[in-house]
This record gives C-alpha cells, sequence and structure tokens, in this order.
C-alpha cells in the first residue's frame, strides 16, 4: 500500500480528503489524529491489507512514513 | 436491516457512510436528539447509529456523552442529556463495569456479592430515574454487554459462589424487572445477539488496554444494529406485509411442473428448508404481519398444492390477499398495496428470483427487497433475522390483524350482493365503541399514532409515555373500536382533544385505512362535535397538516361543515352544526 492510499484511508477516518493531510504528517502534529482517530485508521488499515499489528506497534505507527514503511515490511 | 454481518470493506463504506450523515445531522439542531452514555469506550457507536437509524427510517441526532460517567450525566441538569429538544437515551453498561470490585476481589462472600449486585442495579435505576422524571416524554434503552468471563473463572461450577456468577445473574435480573415495570425503559436483547456470533468476534484485547473499548468495530456495528432495530420497533417503524412468491421461495420446484405431489416441502433435506421458511413466515402471521402471496403460476395449482399439501404449513386462511397470474409482478404488488388499503413502503417482496427482485427494487423502490442468500438453507435463519417485522411487544389487533383482512374479504363479497351502498351499510350491523385512554389501551393507541399515515389529519407521532403526559394534562384522548356482523376490527380509530374555555381543538384525529369508506369517519366527528356540545364548548377547531400520505383529508373539515379560518385551520360552530351520526350507525361509550 503506497502513501496515497494510506492517506485516503486517513483521511476517510478524519473526514477531509486525501490531499489535505501532508505528507509529513503525523499523530503528534496534524491535529485532527485523535488517539481515537488513530485506532480506527490503523483497523481500517489492517482489514485493508490483512494484517495484524501488535499493540506496541499500533502505539509506535504514529506517521505515515513509519506506517507506509511497516506495511512494506509485510507486503 | 438484516443482523448478518457485513464483510471488511463493506463494514467500511458503511461507517464511512455513517460518519457523513452524522455530521450533516450535528447541524440539524432541531431535530430530536438521542443521547448515548456507557461504560465504556463507545466513541465509535454514534457513526454506525447514524446509518442503523437513517436505513429504518428513524431521523435524529446522536451524540455521545463522556464514557464512565452515566450517573454524573443523567444527575447534571446542565448536561447535554438535558439540552433541548428532548433526547432519547441509549446507555450501554458491561457487566465486569458494574461489578468492578467483584472482578477485583472474586472472594467476595454471597451476602457481599448480593449486596454489591443491588447496589449496582440500584444506582443505575436511580440515575435512570432521574432522567425519567425530568424528561416525561423521553424514553431509554438500556444495554447490558454481558461479563467475557465470570468474576473467577478458575471455579468452574457455574453455581459456585465462589465463582461470583451468582452476583452477575442477580444484576442482569434486577435490571430486567426495572424494565418490565418501567414502560418507558426498553431491555436491549444484545446477549441473544452476542450468543450468534460469539463475543470473541467482538473483542479485540489491543482496543481495550489501548482505549478501554469492549467491542471492535464490528461488534460496535452490530450493537448499532440491534439498537436501531429496538428504537425503530418501539416507534412503530415497522413494515406490515410479507408477500411472498411460491415455486422455489415457499416450496421447492414448480408446481406448475411437477405437480403438487412433486414440490419440495416437508421434514427432511431442502423440503425441510421450505418448510421452516413457512414456518417463520406463519409465525409472522401469529404476530400481526399481514402475509400475500405474488407469483407466476396457474392459480388452480397453487389451490391444490394449499389443499391437498400434507407438509404445507401455511394454510390459505392465513394469507390475506394474492395475486397469482401471469402479470409482471410490480403491478401485482400495486394491485396488492392497494386491495390491503395500504402503502407501498409497508410491503416486503421476498422471491428466489434475483431478476424478479431487481425489477422490483427499479420499478418500486418504496418495496423492501432483501437481497435472498443463494443456498436456501440460509433462508429461514435469513429470513428470522429481518427486523422489519420486529415488534416491542404483540397487541390484541396485530394477533388478530390477518383475521380482520379475512373478515373484510368477506364484506367485500357481501357488498358485491348487496342492493345498493346504503343497504349494505346497513346490513353491516356495525357498532362503535369509544372509550377514554386507559392503561390497558396505551400501547394500541401509540401504535395507532406511529403507523397511520393516511387518514390522519395532523400526524403528530405521539409515544406511549406522550400520550399519557396528554391525558395527564387535561387532554381527552379517545379510542374507537368498531364491530361488524363479520367481526372486530379492534381499536382503530383515536382523537386527541384539548379544551380550553368555549374552544376544543382537535389536536389528533385518525383512523386506520380498514374502516374507512363505512361512515365512520363521519360518526367519530359527529361524536366529537356531539360530546364538545354537550361539555358546554361553543366551537370545534381542527387543522390539517398536509404530508406525503394524507392528501385524502385535506377536505374532511370542510365536507363536514367546518369553516376555515386559517391556512388548514377549521372551525365548527356547535350551536348551528347539522353533523350527525348516520342513522345505520350504533354508537356506545364504554
Amino acid at each position: 500500500m503506497n502513501r496515497e492510499q494510506i492517506k485516503t484511508i486517513l483521511g476517510e477516518v478524519l473526514g477531509v480528503s486525501a490531499a489535505e493531510i501532508p505528507d509529513e504528517a503525523s499523530w503528534e502534529t496534524y491535529p485532527l489524529w485523535t488517539s481515537l482517530a488513530h485506532l480506527e485508521f490503523m483497523m481500517l488499515l489492517e482489514s485493508e491489507t490483512q494484517t495484524k499489528f501488535k499493540t506496541e506497534e499500533l502505539l509506535a505507527l504514529n506517521s505515515l512514513a513509519a506506517i507506509e514503511s511497516a506495511l512494506a515490511q509485510r507486503a | 436491516m438484516t443482523r448478518l454481518l457485513p464483510e471488511a470493506s463493506e463494514l467500511r463504506k458503511i461507517r464511512a457512510a455513517g460518519q457523513q450523515l452524522l455530521r450533516q445531522t450535528q447541524a440539524e439542531q432541531e431535530l430530536a436528539r438521542t443521547v448515548c452514555l456507557s461504560t465504556f469506550n463507545l466513541d465509535w457507536l454514534p457513526a454506525f447509529l447514524s446509518g442503523s437509524f437513517a436505513n429504518r427510517g428513524v431521523a435524529c441526532r446522536i451524540q455521545a456523552g463522556e464514557f464512565g460517567q452515566i450517573a454524573s450525566l443523567l444527575q447534571d441538569p446542565n448536561s447535554l442529556v438535558y439540552q433541548s429538544p428532548v433526547s432519547s437515551l441509549v446507555i450501554v453498561t458491561a457487566v465486569e463495569d458494574l461489578l468492578q470490585p467483584l472482578y477485583e476481589n472474586p472472594r467476595m462472600s454471597e451476602q457481599a456479592q448480593a449486596d454489591l449486585a443491588a447496589d449496582a442495579a440500584g444506582q443505575l435505576v436511580d440515575a435512570i430515574g432521574q432522567y425519567l422524571a425530568r424528561v416525561p416524554e423521553g424514553d431509554c434503552l438500556l444495554v447490558l454487554h454481558p461479563e467475557r468471563f465470570a468474576p473467577d473463572a478458575n471455579v468452574i461450577n457455574p453455581v459456585a459462589a465462589t465463582r461470583g456468577e451468582l452476583a452477575v445473574r442477580q444484576l442482569e435480573e434486577q435490571l430486567r424487572q426495572f424494565a418490565a415495570a418501567e414502560p418507558r425503559v426498553h431491555l436491549l436483547n444484545w446477549s441473544a445477539a452476542l450468543k450468534r456470533w460469539g463475543s470473541d468476534a467482538f473483542w479485540d484485547a489491543r482496543l481495550w488496554y489501548l482505549a478501554r473499548m469492549r467491542l471492535n468495530d464490528r461488534g460496535v456495528y452490530a450493537l448499532a444494529e440491534t439498537i436501531a432495530a429496538t428504537m425503530a420497533a418501539a416507534r412503530g417503524k415497522l413494515r406490515k406485509v410479507a408477500v411472498f412468491d411460491l415455486d422455489n421461495t415457499l416450496w421447492g420446484g414448480v408446481v406448475g411442473e411437477a405437480g403438487w405431489s412433486g414440490i419440495e416441502l416437508g421434514n427432511e433435506g431442502l423440503g425441510l428448508a421450505y418448510a421452516d421458511v413457512q414456518r417463520v413466515a406463519r409465525n409472522w402471521q401469529a404476530t400481526g404481519t399481514i402475509l400475500a402471496l405474488c407469483s407466476k403460476n396457474n392459480a388452480a395449482d397453487v389451490a391444490e398444492v394449499f389443499a391437498q399439501h400434507p407438509e404445507m404449513l401455511l394454510r390459505r386462511e392465513y394469507i390475506a390477499a394474492e395475486r397469482i397470474n401471469w402479470q409482471d409482478k410490480a403491478t401485482n404488488l400495486r394491485e396488492l398495496a392497494e386491495e390491503l388499503n395500504l402503502g407501498l413502503d409497508s410491503l416486503v417482496f421476498i422471491d428466489d428470483n434475483p431478476a424478479e427482485r431487481e425489477w422490483v427494487r427499479q420499478a418500486l423502490p418504496m418495496v423492501l427487497v432483501p437481497e435472498m442468500p443463494p443456498d436456501v438453507s440460509a433462508w429461514p435463519e435469513f429470513l428470522q433475522e429481518l427486523s422489519c417485522f420486529n415488534r416491542l411487544q404483540i397487541t390484541s389487533e396485530d394477533a388478530e390483524r390477518n383475521q380482520n383482512y379475512r373478515a373484510e374479504r368477506e364484506r367485500k363479497e357481501f357488498r358485491k350482493s348487496a342492493v345498493s351502498f346504503e343497504d349494505y351499510l346497513s346490513s353491516l350491523e356495525q357498532k362503535i365503541t369509544i372509550e377514554r385512554l386507559n392503561e390497558a389501551s396505551l400501547s394500541r393507541a401509540a401504535q395507532l399514532c406511529q403507523r397511520t399515515n393516511q387518514f390522519n389529519l395532523t400526524t403528530r407521532r405521539y409515544t406511549a409515555p406522550e400520550l399519557q403526559k396528554l391525558a395527564a394534562d387535561g387532554a381527552e384522548v379517545s379510542l374507537l373500536s368498531v364491530a361488524d356482523r363479520f367481526g372486530h376490527h379492534g381499536v382503530t380509530g383515536l382523537a386527541i382533544l384539548k379544551p380550553a374555555g368555549d374552544v376544543v381543538t382537535i389536536d389528533t384525529l385518525l383512523l386506520s385505512c380498514r374502516v374507512l369508506g363505512r361512515g365512520i369517519e363521519t360518526a367519530f366527528l359527529a361524536w366529537l362535535a356531539k360530546n364538545a356540545r354537550e361539555s358546554g364548548r361553543h366551537n370545534l377547531r381542527g387543522q390539517y397538516i398536509p404530508t406525503a400520505k394524507n392528501g385524502q383529508v385535506a377536505d374532511y373539515y370542510p365536507r363536514h361543515g367546518f369553516q376555515p379560518i386559517g391556512e388548514n385551520q377549521f372551525e365548527l360552530d356547535l350551536k348551528s352544526a347539522a353533523l350527525e351520526i348516520p342513522a345505520y350507525l350504533e354508537i356506545r361509550t364504554a
């Protein structure tokens, strides 16, 4: 899954278009990306990619870059 | 529509649509509100609930309180629960949260467990009681999310006090008793849903540890569906007629080819699956759903099946109306709706043929057409889980509905033989009984308010608590029932009158379609006018609020001598009014 596809899912959760989300967005820096939105986002990513993250990964994967990289490693 | 769980991709679409709807409705300040309170994190519920409500025609704005704050939010008169407009309440509790001390210390004595259960239930009941007292027209849906494990699951004897389950059962029982005694509190049948899918399907330990969520997204969706189905039933948002195809739907095979003895129906194999479909239909019929048939077939072949086949569970007399012919099914469904005097949005069409289903969906989008599973073995459960026929309880009118429609068919036959319409009306020997609202008739009165569309002057959708409040505030709530030589129609009319000085205003006046065209609409109004005159009033006022469905009563008041006094407002001078009860009708006041 590439960065744009990831942004599309995040945008769906946050109620914004993917284009509005900056590439460097992270849980800490992007205000709409709350902890609950993060969990919802990660659950959607899991079902879309047929993968399952450990609890610590759910917390650690807190930026688009980290998520893209983790998904690439699992692909 | 159904409780079958969607796949992940479908769930994603449902959630996205629900979120969009949630955002839209938040801006609609005048929309009725539903406030969700919970003991654990249910932040995902409003989005799913928005969609589930919308699919059932329940319009409302959903808001959620901070989890774990049920008592304080219900006690605080300034909390979001008590903002305007008035809200319905959904309270979701978990056994583990209510009995937390027991889960922390499962070695409690039996007495301490009983005390804890009584205390937990008591606190919740008191908090809900505050809401019920402050919001007289509100209702509350209470959910007890079952425990995943007993307080001490290592003790495997389920009746051992040391296992801690006694407290759990006592808590459940006390909440059940509360809901049974309080008509404005509905207990959600959530345990049954969890049993069906298994609690593991809805549990994700990661979500619990990271966010105090006891349900994953599928669980929240299932909970939203169950809540919405119950709320819809409480508000009378249900379909009234199940219209069945026959070949490969109520039995296997084509009767026109195989003959009545060659169809699949019985106690074995697929024949049993079809028998179970008939069993579901028979249960629907027994609880007030009208059954009808719509099939491309030769009527004589079908008659033989009903008359000869020993395994037919559905009898001909269970069927209120039928179209067995070679016309297209959309035309037949239109005719059936007309014959039953119901809107097309009352119908559910059940047919094995995807092409027929698609045609009806396109031609008649108001008809609900469930997408049947490809394998008939799945049909009985699928149909059983259609929530569109759900009722919170069954009134005597529900139980007698099919019998009433059958009697109506006999009336129509009788009418054909009458010399004139007047003769016919006289020979019907109609007797009307009018009585004031009481405890026994309350749920039927609310049902009439919720469901009557066509002969309904103002279409005010009062709930049972609202009707009780109106009566307590001085409104005169009268219920009309009709009987004739063919049987009882039951309670089929309702009027709410609000007296003020010399004037009485008709707030609500409605009649069920099945008693229309027989002078009852005139008799009811004449009786109301006579009653008002005898109580010393001078004027009777009425209002007509147009809707998409009540066009037939647009001229009801002018037709009965009322004079216009404003837009859709009318008044009758009771001193000079010549409104009379037709001679062929007898009215009795109970």
